[in-house]
């Protein structure tokens, strides 16, 4: 298995610094690197609008491109169960060639273990994103302030709607499907307009609400979001009413949630919609005074305290 | 964005103006109870609170089917999710609950086959996918979810399907509404759940208003519905009213639907229930019919469970009958919260622990 | 204690099935509780639908808006 996996890296991954084949690579760095690492678990492998190798280069890239720094390259390690389907292998391949193309990043270094049937779902990837950032760029979770404006650039709970589709003992089907993109090239076109980003963050596991949650503790601040601007496509609106879920919960695999100083949002709301990736950007909140946390206006003009997940969301019939 | 279909979504000046007429009509402090988890959630998601006076006390009562299993239940589904020729069905909701020393969702984690299903049909699927196990299905709700489950069972019969059993945990409304009504300190008005009425029709809660002189308004679960339903109870009480009304006419009718009414009847009968909170309620529970006995697992196997314990000092019973709130409760907020619940109320998203959890128990960011 | 959605149905199975549309998401539903043809609205909950949604009662809320007219003069 091992020789035909490695064909299959050196047929769809070769560079000249993965061909060197060393166990390192050599980047140029100083002080401006950035770093992030990720595995991906995901069950299926397969789902609609993706597959676990795109997942894995985007999750990467997005987390990297968050901190406001040109994305340059990724890792990419495989944990693969013995007797794990090559065809279904080599398709997760071409995933992740496609994915690294459209993010404009290389994969210059990785790794390879073949483990027994039944030890890992099938494949686990793990790869890490690396990139470089202008010293002057500074973006986090802590630097949100009363005033801003958040901005989220499409609808929300679309991966999450398109993973449930797949799951045994559910039994639906839906049009959604995931929003996993890598959206590097958005953030670079919205940094070149925009010159007071103050944090943007990929509300993955745990969705906008937990996201949001993070980075009110991180800055302590309030954080007021409004129920009727959230986007949302009416698919998810109805996987939600039939298992009793709550998209403010729900994962997101193409989706920033972006904290603008607020005379510049309407500007990045715009600069976001001329991207595919951000084609229904709106401005979803605002960061305001107070006890840190955050708090939704609902539909009807009352207001209510949006927590962070706990537990894992599990289909219910109450 | 709207949460159920636009049809029944409320326009805001109704909401409005709904808000000022119980503001106008509501004269002294009164308590509501609501006895439907879905409303306990509904009125969180929403803000109702936000929208009435505080002389509106709303309490939620036993209307979480998952809260008011005890733990008796919960170790015998445990017990049966370690035997290994058995797969456990069980709706999502019932996972996390904790049991007197584990939860199906630790036993799952650590290898027992526990399926989460959506419909008690799909864990018929289920059975007939695993012939050489015993697929068993967690049997817990109320009148709502009674007639799927009625449905499986009968069309286990009529496939001759000999691998599905059910662990019956089922309660039903009406008496436990009775019991409630029954108590020292009861309630001024009952907010009525919303689709047990459309399977058991409004004529079932009219004992309230005649008997016991509650009046109460069945409701649906937009915020208008609850603004009206809320606005409606108040009116009554004002006027000295007392009537059982019904304000979900578009699924609820005087006699429900008689068609579920007699699949459940067909498959099973009345027998005591202990609900946690209130206690045995007579003639509260299902068990299966005579001739449907054999797909009951506890007339199969013998069960064996130690003494079930309920944690001390936990005050889930007394909240599920609104004589405490959580905030009452030691552990509320601190060793029970919902990544580690002590007690079910914390455990299930309608349960009031929870509900007040996730939504209020910081004081809110008022604009 | 009940979480059930508002769904339309768009194609009939046999006697006791249907495909229900909820906003898009389509699912196998159990109508045997209830009497219905395409395009009626139904309540399902757990895989099954447990009553027929009314069109005659569909405008409840608009009707609960006219009678708070009326109410809101009588205050």
């Amino acid at each position: 298995m091992r020789k035909l996996i490695e064909s299959l890296v050196s047929r769809y991954f070769s560079n000249p610094t993965l061909d060197r084949m060393n166990d390192f690579a050599l980047v140029m760095g100083g002080d401006n690197l950035v770093v992030s690492t990720d595995s991906f678990v995901v069950k299926p492998y397969k789902f609609p609008g993706g597959d676990i190798g795109k997942l894995a280069v985007c999750g990467s890239v997005n987390d990297v491109a968050c901190s406001g720094a040109e994305v340059l390259y990724i890792t990419l390690a495989f944990i693969i169960e013995e007797g794990f389907n090559i065809a279904e292998l080599e398709n997760i391949c071409k995933s992740i060639k496609e994915a690294s193309e459209e993010a404009g990043v290389i994969i210059i270094t990785g790794d390879t273990k073949v483990v027994e049937n039944g030890a890992a779902d099938g494949i686990y990837i793990n790869t890490t994103g690396i990139g470089i950032k202008n010293t002057d760029v500074n973006i986090g979770g802590e630097f949100v302030k009363p005033g801003d404006k958040i901005i989220i650039n499409g609808n929300i709970g679309d991966h999450a709607a398109a993973i449930l589709s797949c799951r045994e003992g559910l039994c639906f089907t839906t049009p959604t499907v995931s929003d996993c993109a890598p959206l590097n090239n958005m953030v670079k076109q919205l940094m070149g307009g925009c010159k007071q980003v103050r944090c943007m963050r990929d509300p993955t596991r745990g969705g906008v609400a937990t996201a949001l949650n993070e980075i009110a503790r991180q800055s302590q601040v309030g954080i007021r979001i409004f129920e009727q601007a959230l986007p949302i496509d009416q698919s998810v609106v109805g996987a939600c009413e039939l298992f009793g879920m709550d998209p403010l919960y729900m994962a997101n695999e193409g989706k920033l949630l972006i904290f603008v100083a607020g005379d510049e949002a309407d500007k990045a709301v715009e600069i976001l919609r001329a991207n595919k990736y951000g084609a229904d950007a709106a401005i979803i909140g605002e960061v305001i005074e107070g006890r840190p946390g955050v708090v939704m206006k609902t539909s009807i003009g009352s207001s209510r305290i949006v927590d962070e997940l706990t537990g894992e969301i599990l289909p219910r019939i109450c | 964005m709207p949460m159920n279909s636009d049809r029944f979504a409320p326009p805001q000046e109704a909401i409005e103006k709904l808000k000022r007429m119980i503001d106008i009509r509501v004269k002294k402090d009164i308590s509501i109870m609501e006895v439907c988890g879905t409303h306990t959630m509904a009125i969180f998601r929403h803000g109702i609170r936000d929208m009435i006076p505080s002389k509106i006390k709303l309490i939620s009562g036993p209307g979480c089917p998952v809260c008011v299993t005890e733990n008796p239940v919960i170790d015998k589904a445990i017990w049966l999710s370690q035997q290994s020729d058995i797969i456990i069905a069980s709706f999502g909701d019932m996972l996390r609950v904790p049991g007197s020393s584990s939860s199906l969702y630790f036993e799952k984690a650590n290898g027992a086959k526990v399926q989460v299903v959506y419909s008690p049909l799909l864990a018929l699927e289920l059975a007939l996918k695993n012939p050489d196990k015993k697929v068993v299905f967690v049997a817990v709700g109320f009148e709502t979810t009674i007639p799927a489950i009625a449905v499986a069972i009968k069309s286990a019969k009529q496939r001759n399907i000999k691998n599905f059993y059910v662990l019956c945990a089922h309660k039903t409304v009406p008496k436990a509404l009775q019991a409630l009504a029954q108590m020292d300190n009861k309630v001024d008005g009952f907010l009525l759940p919303g689709h047990v009425s459309s399977i058991i029709g409004a004529n079932a809660y009219r004992f309230l208003a005649k008997d016991y002189k509650i009046p109460g308004v069945i409701a649906g679960f937009e915020p208008l519905d609850l603004m009206n339903a809320i606005y409606k109870i108040v009116d009554m009480i004002d006027g000295s009213r007392i009537e059982i009304l019904n304000e979900y006419k578009r699924v609820v009718s005087d006699n429900g639907n008689t068609k579920a009414q007699e699949v459940i009847a067909e498959v099973f009968a009345p027998c005591d229930a202990s609900w946690r909170g209130l206690g045995v309620i007579p003639g509260s529970g299902l068990m299966l019919q005579d001739n449907y006995a054999r797909f009951d697992i506890e007339d199969n196997i013998r069960i064996e469970i130690g003494e079930s314990r309920e944690p001390v000092g936990c005050l889930c019973g007394q909240i599920l009958c609104g004589t405490k709130t959580p905030p009452d409760c030691k552990f509320f907020g601190t060793q029970c919260v919902p990544e580690n619940p002590i007690g079910p109320c914390m455990v299930s998203s309608e349960g009031t622990c929870a509900a007040y959890y996730k939504y209020s128990r910081f004081e809110r960011n008022e604009e | 204690m009940c979480l059930a959605a508002p769904a339309k149905i768009i194609e009939i199975i046999d006697t006791d099935n249907a495909i229900v549309d909820i906003r898009g998401v389509h699912q196998k539903t159990n109508i045997s509780l209830v009497d219905i043809d395409v395009g009626a609205w139904v309540l399902i909950h757990a895989g099954i639908a447990i009553n027929i949604i009314e069109e005659q009662f569909a405008d409840e809320a608009l009707k609960i808006i006219d009678e708070l007219d009326v109410d809101a003069n009588e205050l």
